[in-house]
């Protein structure tokens, strides 16, 4: 069953205090506050306007406007420009220094692209109005981010004259789909394009980010890292949620036949769990071929009651957060060949009620809440966090699809699929409740009036 | 871990605590206190843009304890630059701080940067292979050694390469994805015999693991990128629906199938000939036997095509 008191317990504990092995993400800190945050919303424990709150929750309407003034006063940028992806990363500016590398300021307290679209998502999760942003500065902001390909850095570290290697050149962060989907995510929070169709502000450069994400299909129809690297279920989430947060301008690239390759792409990543981690265990040619004939022998039986998640690559086992990168690619394309108007896209084409037993029996963590990657090791947030996220979206399929009987082969199984109802719905573009995102839609329908 | 920064003096220093924005912080981390303190004068030398020797052993000490402090590796590439350090000196560290984190991402940006500098690939295939050794389908890795390969000109040994690695194990998707790139990524026209040995070659992969998507993803990839039509591999998906040694019938055996890919891709071919009730035979059977985790999609596929065809009909 989904221990849904035991996941708010999780997260209320994670945001008071994280053990010494988040070390490794302290640069990344509102990365894990999104992740509990939003994950607290799909589960109802946030105390905000409008929303149904579990009596059980310890989370105080005091305690959300501190949340608030943290994610500003520890993370926004003093220019108002931009937010750092962790107070660990701010810098006091040293004034006029003469020891330096070079006669130029450089500063390495920087925006940053991952720390503005989650901090921007906590906020609207928050129901904060983003009246203390500066919306405009922050578009200029994310137009120096934007490489000349049309790819996305993490950020603009300020040149330091002599050198002239690209790498150094300003730009920071690997050059894969990540950064420009959340630089995608914030120009749609802080309606970026009101401000571009009012003449404000210029727009990033949309045809080079579409025709950034083309370069990087991979041969086998998924989206990869660059041209000719391996197609990859979260970067081909990151590709896809950059299009669709783009809008009408992008659409060029998800044509038929392209959302078509990529439906079937991502559907072909439900694998079952027991004979991938058979595979995995030995790369000899003899076993793989017995594991082979073992599944279709368990197929023809007709035991096929093998719990099946998501994987990232092909022939790779299946692991928690891909059930959402998948589920969530999935989510955003319509049925091929249709202009479909059910809000769940073609998630309804999967497994879904194996899914849902996959992450509830596998990588769920019943005792101290949260998910794992796979099954038998420890939760961690992001697995955590994006094993929910997956749910609501089977969530939001069942709900369309008829209820938990549809989908149940038995009543124990019927159980199991209804417990997890009680989250929230989910926007599986960004990646945060539908109440949420109306929560933003509003905003914006605002901003477009004033 | 013993801390080399340590070593130098820092008394003109004083260490920048981290603002962690009051009593009640969100998510805060229990740092060990080695890592505080460090991270306390990496502040203080950052906000002055410190140009020194110190610096630049608190940046490595500092990787080890958090290796994806992404300005870390950042102030790391200017200072060694800005103070001329020996680049090969550096690829060793690297190479050290690979072993024990190969999952981190940054490492290879920073080595990307360090080897264009240095601008000689000698070391750089030996270590990848080490790196593979311990994990044969790590992404970063493998993007790595195609940057390698583009900027030095180093095709020549990388479909060996892939060969040996899909000989080792035939389902490494990541092998496949670099023969792919080996075979058409330097982008010039690629001679049809040359394809015709690619078609061969994932043919006989196939044939070891019938069912292995990612000899399938090549074959077809190979096929569509070559603008070759499928029907070119009818035959063999055939013999994978039906070996050859049963009669010959126009049916398929069902209980012969060796090769759910093979009968999709038999689908489609069907398909594409109008053959719309073959289509959908072969959909019904991925859909209740062979392939029944896409049970919908194969469904859905199937209403689709008859919908269409008796529209068009």
């Amino acid at each position: 069953m989904f221990a849904l008191d035991r996941h708010a317990s999780f997260f209320q504990h994670s945001l008071r205090l994280l053990p010494y092995h988040y070390t490794q993400t302290d640069t990344t800190r509102l990365a894990l506050i999104f992740f509990c945050v939003s994950a607290l919303d799909l589960l109802g424990y946030l105390p905000v306007a409008n929303q149904e709150c579990s009596p059980k929750s310890k989370v105080t309407k005091n305690e959300v406007e501190h949340w608030k003034e943290w994610v500003y006063s520890t993370c926004l940028l003093p220019t108002c420009d931009a937010f750092r992806c962790s107070p660990a990363t701010a810098v006091p500016h040293g004034a006029s220094m003469s020891s330096t590398m070079d006669n130029d300021n450089v500063g390495y307290d920087v925006g940053h692209t991952a720390g503005t679209y989650f901090a921007l998502s906590i906020l609207i999760i928050l129901r904060d109005d983003l009246s203390r942003l500066d919306r405009v500065r922050m578009m200029r902001w994310l137009r120096k981010c934007q490489r000349p390909d049309g790819s996305f850095a993490a950020g603009v570290i300020q040149s330091i004259g002599n050198e002239s290697s690209d790498n150094l050149e300003g730009y920071f962060g690997e050059r894969d789909l990540r950064f420009g989907y959340c630089a995608a995510a914030a120009r749609w929070f802080i309606g970026g394009d009101i401000l571009v169709r009012r003449n404000v502000v210029q727009d990033i450069d949309i045809d080079s980010v579409a025709a950034y994400i083309s370069s990087c299909v991979s041969y086998d129809g998924g989206i990869a890292m660059g041209r000719y690297a391996e197609g990859h279920a979260g970067l081909t989430y990151c590709g896809v949620g950059t299009l669709r947060l783009l809008g009408q301008a992008s659409t060029k690239v998800l044509t038929d036949e392209a959302v078509d390759g990529l439906v079937r792409w991502s559907l072909m990543h439900q694998v079952y769990a027991e004979l991938d981690a058979e595979s995995s265990s030995d790369g000899a040619s003899d076993s793989e071929v017995t594991s082979e004939s073992s599944s279709d022998i368990s197929v023809q039986d007709g035991t096929a009651d093998i719990p099946a998640g998501f994987n990232g690559r092909i022939n790779k086992p299946a692991d928690t957060c891909y059930s959402f990168w998948s589920g969530g690619t999935l989510e955003m394309l319509p049925l091929p060949g249709t202009l479909s108007s059910s809000n769940t896209g073609s998630l309804g084409l999967s497994d879904i009620r194996s899914n849902i037993i996959f992450l509830l029996t596998q990588t769920q963590n019943p005792m101290i809440g949260g998910f794992s990657k796979v099954a038998g090791t420890p939760p961690d947030l992001m697995h955590a966090y994006l094993g929910i996220a997956a749910l609501a979206l089977s969530a939001d399929v069942v709900r369309e699809q008829g209820g938990p009987e549809k989908f149940a082969k038995n009543d124990l199984e019927r159980e199991i699929i209804a417990s997890i109802l009680p989250l929230k719905s989910i926007d599986g573009a960004l990646c945060l409740s539908t109440s949420a995102k109306q929560y933003a839609e509003g905003l914006r329908a605002k901003w477009e009036k004033e | 871990m013993p801390l080399a920064y340590l070593d130098y003096s820092w008394d003109d220093i004083v260490p920048i605590p981290q603002d962690d924005g009051g009593d009640n912080p969100l998510a805060p981390i229990a740092y060990h206190d080695d890592y505080k303190t460090a991270m306390g004068y990496l502040r203080a030398v950052m906000s002055i843009e410190e140009c020194s020797d110190r610096a630049l052993q608190l940046t490595a000490d500092l990787i080890f304890m958090n290796p994806a402090h992404y300005t870390v590796w950042a102030y790391r590439a200017r200072l060694l630059l800005a103070l001329r350090k020996d680049l090969e000196s550096e690829l060793i560290w690297i190479e050290e701080v690979g072993q024990q984190f190969p999952k981190n991402y940054q490492i290879w940006n920073h080595r990307e940067i360090i080897v264009d500098k240095y601008d000689n690939p000698i070391r750089e295939l030996p270590f990848i292979e080490v790196m593979l050794e311990l994990d044969s389908k790590n992404y970063h890795v493998w993007s790595y050694r195609q940057w390698v390969v583009r900027r030095f000109d180093l095709w020549i040994t990388e479909l060996d390469y892939t060969d040996r690695m899909i000989e080792i194990d035939v389902r490494n998707n990541s092998a496949w994805n670099h023969r792919y790139f080996a075979v058409f990524g330097k982008g010039e026209d690629t001679a049809k015999t040359v394809i015709d040995d690619e078609i061969d070659y994932a043919k006989t992969a196939i044939l070891k693991a019938p069912q292995n998507a990612s000899a399938w993803n090549y074959l077809l990839g190979v096929l569509k990128r070559s603008n070759r039509s499928l029907s070119e591999i009818e035959d063999f998906c055939n013999d994978l629906v039906a070996p050859p040694t049963t009669e010959p019938s126009t049916d398929v055996d069902l209980d012969q199938i060796t090769s759910a890919r093979a009968l999709e891709v038999l689908a489609d071919i069907y398909a594409s000939r109008h053959e719309v009730e073959k289509a959908a035979q072969a959909w019904t059977l991925l859909a209740e036997k062979y392939d029944p985790i896409r049970e919908n999609y194969w469904k859905f596929k199937k209403e689709q095509t008859i919908q269409r065809f008796a529209a068009t009909a």
